[in-house]
């Protein structure tokens, strides 16, 4: 049996969480999430100080951080997002160590290999039971694939499973196994309900998603790229989603299938599942609520920890398998190269997710995005954070048309002869002169406050302090 | 004689929205209408004026028509609308609220004035007349024959319901009418915009039944509406496989006479429709 509490400031006394340690959290609760404050609170009351906080990512529930990261609570943090609030702290230079910011692969390798080694991992469950089986499959709370939380199980030196539903039973469904955990520790409630359940994506109605979702998908048509029996990861942003209900009409009529979908699954995904036009999903973070009932009764619909997904270091990990991945961006630049950490005023505005893995381990990776975003442009010459690298990425498709790299001959030629021109990044680049000129880059001091990693460990971009 | 083109959608956009024209062209439009009209408040009329000019000359629009509503000639700002653009990149101005014949003489007179100081061809450039009253219903066939610029007409409901009492369920009759007259004379019909863009079914139904009625397309105000209008006003492929058929067998029809189709017989007119369908898939593929 797992040593059971109901008090958190005892299970930290008892496990012994010293200054300076690391301890970890997943974000499978998206902005419902209060886990982390749950822990970090009661740390600081215990007066422990200079923790390194390693979050599979933080979202803007989060932005209570700053507030211990200026009482001494909170030294370090690393993470694959930052934004609002405590992304603007960051790039004011306020905290002494930079941010570490790597992608999901990434991290599940630096926690693999003890590049970031894990003192405690507080794993949020919707459901747990007395031995220390946990999911996030069933439970009042349920909140679908722990993918990020399993692997830091069976990595960390220790493991806390925090749940708000504990069973004397055995879990029908062990996402994490007992094997691995340390203590539970029962909560009233590990999130707000409402914001766990609600997800966090809805198809957007506006037309200019839906100009670009409408040529990527009539690109995957005609293009020549094989779709019957592909991998895919299509992301989760509106567009994305778009792509996905044109293909998916597409995919029915022509009686074709995709071998399997991976990454974040959408509630989209679930009924391609059910529909018989995706074959299996593979499932490391749940994007919609309608996932966890999936999981729960469909034997198609698997849950996969991040190693699995794309630890680099794992050969088998599946974005190796991808055929085709439609990935979103915040720049891209005429080298192809792509930023999804910061926006062009140099802000703190979203997260790596899987991009770096995906764009690497996929066979054909499509950036989709409109070329301008209110009157920003997307295309620059070059982009502000550099998070995945150009020689990664093979097509960028806006509401102007497709762009794909010369390299692939057969592929343009297969477009032209079904009408579609291909465009080249150079002309798209002169369109956003002359439509809206060239911004304004943002003015960085000389602080580094955030260190972006690639799959590897390498440094690929060091952001500093911002000035203006 | 009817254009050598298909407007079956004709999105408006604000003349003082430069975002909106900015991307207008992207969303699969046959044309857009760059509104100095009702879109734009008069104290924005000066301001939209040089948007539209400058949209006009610096934007590539592609594959997408421009036209340009300008205000009505009782207001007497139209002249200030067009003065500023170049002419030679417009396909069709919409004139709003048309009523009489003698009104089209005036602009078509300046157009043509216009069209010489910049060394086009007479004629180049289209007028498609706005009917949103009775009066220009009633004078219909005066408007359409008032000048070889005048392809077509296209229907202003929301006026033309509060000029006529005529419920927008009722305007029916009068959109049969609008393409009886417009096609003795060789023009087409736009039907005028459906106001709710987040009513699809209520606009899919609109769109269907002035499809039924004859009309050749619509104007909108989303770009929401584009696919919708495209498929309801394009002809089915069976319908264009039937006209490839009809125009293989009368290539081969040597005498010139009637022949039979499956049981049908093909005539001059139905030839004609053919070609019109067989036309239009060329250009849309």
């Amino acid at each position: 049996m797992a040593e059971i509490y109901r008090d958190i400031k005892k299970l930290i006394e008892k496990i012994n969480i010293k200054n300076g340690q690391t301890i970890s959290f997943h974000h499978h609760l998206r902005e419902g999430d209060m886990v982390m404050g749950i822990v970090i609170k009661a740390a600081h009351e215990l007066g422990i100080k200079n923790l390194r906080v390693c979050s599979s990512s933080i979202m803007k529930c989060h932005d209570f951080l700053t507030e211990y990261i200026d009482n001494g609570t909170v030294e370090r943090i690393e993470t694959s997002g930052l934004r609002e609030k405590l992304g603007e702290y960051v790039l004011a230079g306020k905290m002494d160590e930079p941010v570490i910011i790597r992608s999901h692969g990434g991290r599940a390798r630096a926690v693999g290999c003890g590049e970031t080694e894990i003192d405690v991992a507080f794993l949020a469950a919707s459901s747990a039971d007395s031995f220390g089986n946990a999911t996030g499959i069933t439970g009042k709370n349920a909140f679908g694939s722990m993918g990020y939380g399993i692997w830091e199980s069976k990595n960390a030196a220790k493991t806390v499973i925090v749940t708000d539903d504990l069973s004397d039973d055995m879990l029908e469904i062990k996402s994490v196994c007992q094997s691995n955990v340390d203590a539970v520790l029962v909560v009233d409630e590990i999130g707000d309900t409402q914001k766990i359940k609600a997800g966090s994506l809805r198809i957007k109605k506006d037309p200019l998603t839906g100009r670009v979702a409408q040529n990527t998908a009539e690109f995957l048509m005609k293009s020549g790229i094989k779709l019957n029996n592909a991998g895919i990861q299509m992301g989760s942003g509106g567009i994305s989603l778009q792509t996905v209900k044109y293909l998916e009409k597409y995919m029915a009529e022509n009686e074709m299938k995709f071998s399997f979908a991976i990454g974040g699954i959408t509630g989209m995904l679930v009924d391609m599942l059910n529909c018989g036009i995706v074959k299996s999903l593979a499932d490391v973070q749940s994007f919609d609520s309608c996932c966890a009932g999936s999981m729960y009764k469909n034997r198609n619909h698997h849950e996969i920890d991040v190693n699995t997904y794309a630890n680099p270091l794992n050969k088998n990990n599946m974005v190796n398998s991808l055929d085709i991945a439609i990935l979103s961006a915040l720049e891209i630049d005429t080298e192809w190269n792509v930023n999804v950490i910061t926006g062009s005023n140099g802000k703190f505005m979203g997260a790596v997710g899987g991009h770096q893995d995906v764009a690497e381990g996929c066979g054909f990776t499509i950036i989709v995005s409109p070329l301008i975003r209110g009157r920003i442009p997307v295309l620059t010459d070059r982009v502000n954070t550099l998070v995945t690298k150009g020689e990664f990425i093979d097509a960028f498709i806006c509401e102007y048309g497709v762009c794909v790299k010369p390299e692939h001959e057969e592929i343009i030629e297969k477009l032209n002869g079904n009408g579609i021109k291909n465009l080249t990044l150079r002309e798209l680049y002169d369109k956003t002169l002359k439509y809206v000129g060239k911004p304004e880059k943002p003015v960085y001091g000389d602080k580094t406050v955030a260190i972006v990693q690639d799959r590897y460990g390498n440094t690929l971009s060091e952001i500093k302090n911002l000035v203006k | 004689m009817m254009p050598d083109r298909y407007w079956r959608s004709v999105l408006y956009v604000p003349g003082d929205n430069p975002s909106m024209i900015q991307k207008s062209f992207v969303y699969g439009a046959d044309a857009v209408t760059l509104d100095l009209e009702d879109a734009v408040g008069m104290t924005k009329k000066h301001q939209a004026r040089y948007l539209v000019k400058n949209a006009i000359e610096y934007l590539d629009f592609e594959n997408t028509d421009v036209f340009v509503r300008v205000n009505s000639i009782a207001s007497e700002m139209w002249k200030k609308d067009l003065e500023l653009l170049n002419l030679s990149k417009i396909t069709a101005i919409r004139l709003p609220k048309a009523e009489a014949g003698h009104e089209i003489f005036e602009i078509s007179d300046y157009l043509a004035e216009r069209e010489k100081e910049l060394n086009m061809k007479n004629g180049s450039v289209f007028l498609i007349p706005g009917i949103e009253t009775a009066k220009g219903y009633l004078n219909l066939e005066k408007i359409l024959n008032s000048s070889e610029r005048v392809i077509g007409v296209g229907l202003g409901s929301e006026d033309f319901i509060t000029d006529t009492g005529i419920s927008r369920k009722k305007l029916e009759t009068v959109k049969v009418g609008m393409v009886l007259t417009a096609r003795a004379y060789g023009k087409f019909v736009l039907d005028s915009v459906y106001p709710d863009f987040s009513d699809e079914r209520g606009f899919e139904n609109e769109c269907v039944m002035a499809h039924e009625c004859g009309m050749d397309g619509k104007s909108l105000i989303h770009p929401s509406q584009i696919e919708t209008a495209n498929r309801v006003f394009s002809p089915s492929l069976k319908e264009l496989e039937t006209a490839r058929e009809i125009l293989g067998l009368n290539r081969k029809n040597s005498t010139g006479d009637a022949f039979n189709y499956k049981g049908q017989m093909v005539d001059k007119p139905i030839i004609e429709r053919c070609e019109r369908i067989v036309k239009y898939g060329e250009k849309n593929g």
